[in-house]
């Protein structure tokens, strides 16, 4: 391990503001006073955030956009917010108009409903709501243009999902790191 | 129905948060969201959950929490929809800041490279340079480790300060290194 590495733990602490510059280590400020590159990497990345704070940071607040604020608030209905994924899956559904999530919803039906025709090994049994959700988790893994952090809130919807199913013996086949790929219909 | 101290909290919520959850958004998600239409939506939301937004400790942060939702549930109602640049530039528009820290071709830059990183590494620039939030709500909002913020952060920073030193140098040797100021 190099002097670096073994500063660089509180450095980068430092550099962040979640350690006190003012009470550092005597071994950092040892560091720092003969390290010219640790010393401009703290340097640099100070001025580069304060530069950032100044160009991310939040407007004034406008009038006109308090106005449309207020006119939601006097204007739209109330409703419970997401109180389920299956109120949610169950508002979203007419507007959704990927084809892609559609084959997918159809395909994960006829996977795991219990339906007469439909013959599977063994069918995890799922409720409309507990259906809807996974089916929903499961869309979000396969639009296009996906993101990390679309990604990474369908898989904790995945894992909880899991979790709650298999707190009634349950056990959904696959998990959120699975190679994800469309479950299949059983029948044409 | 809301109360008259509901009406109170959440405007005063609105004046407060208004501002701070429209700039999370737009440098967070940019074009990929409507801001304002998000930034209302979220309000309208706290409002029919008033119980919740009063129980909850950190208004700020149970915010910023539906907002992100929204967002994440909007991709995946309409995933190509686009602002227009012309709405994005209005948008822009509210923010001139009166003094000018950094000048306006530098801080192009900067918001180009910003807007370059990968989502997981913003959002958190953007929550701590322009929601505020300390690391360790990052981590609770996020869920994740307060390592793991931390480190995404400087994996961020880092190629944030890597390149616009590039931009610098390929585009204007002279000044390489040296913050310039418009005059
Ligand atoms: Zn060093």
């Amino acid at each position: 391990m190099t002097a670096c590495e073994r500063v660089s733990g509180e450095l980068v602490r430092v550099m962040y503001g979640e350690a006190d510059a003012a009470s550092m280590s005597p071994e950092l400020a040892a560091h720092l006073s003969g390290c010219e590159r640790c010393a401009a990497g703290l340097r640099e990345t100070r001025g580069l955030l304060d530069e950032l704070e100044t160009a991310l940071r939040p407007p004034a607040a406008s009038e006109s956009a308090l106005r449309r604020i207020r006119a939601a608030l006097d204007s739209r209905p109330r409703s419970i917010p997401i109180a389920g994924a299956a109120r949610k899956f169950a508002i979203l559904r007419p507007v959704w108009s990927m084809a892609a999530a559609a084959l997918l919803l159809l395909a994960w039906r006829a996977s795991v409903w219990p339906v007469a025709e439909i013959s599977t090994p063994a069918p995890v049994v799922l409720n409309t709501a507990e259906s809807a959700a996974v089916a929903e988790a499961l869309a979000m893994l396969y639009v296009e243009d996906s993101s990390d952090v679309r990604l990474e809130y369908a898989a904790e919807r995945i894992d909880s999902l899991r979790e709650q199913l298999g707190e009634s013996g349950r056990a959904l086949p696959w998990t959120a790191d699975d190679d994800w790929d469309l479950p299949r219909p059983t029948s044409g | 129905m809301l109360t008259s101290a509901d009406r109170e909290l959440l405007d005063g919520l609105v004046r407060e948060m208004g501002p701070r959850l429209a700039g999370y958004l737009r440098h967070s998600f940019g074009r990929r969201v409507d801001v304002d239409e998000v930034v209302a939506e979220t309000f309208c939301r706290a409002a029919g959950n008033i119980a919740a937004l009063r129980r909850a400790e950190r208004k700020d942060l149970y915010l910023l929490r539906v907002a992100r939702n929204l967002c994440l549930d909007s991709f995946r109602r309409k995933p190509v929809e686009l602002v227009s640049d012309e709405r994005l530039e209005a948008a822009r528009g509210d923010d001139d800041a009166p003094e000018m820290m950094v000048d306006e071709e530098r801080r192009t830059a900067l918001l180009a490279a910003v807007a370059e990183l990968p989502d997981s590494q913003r959002e958190i620039v953007v929550l701590r340079m322009s929601a505020g939030l300390t690391f360790e709500e990052i981590a609770d909002l996020l869920k994740m480790p307060l390592g793991t913020a931390l480190s995404r952060m400087h994996v961020a920073v880092q190629r944030l300060r890597e390149r616009l030193l590039n931009d610098e140098e390929s585009q204007k040797p002279r000044r390489a290194g040296v913050r310039t100021k418009s005059v």
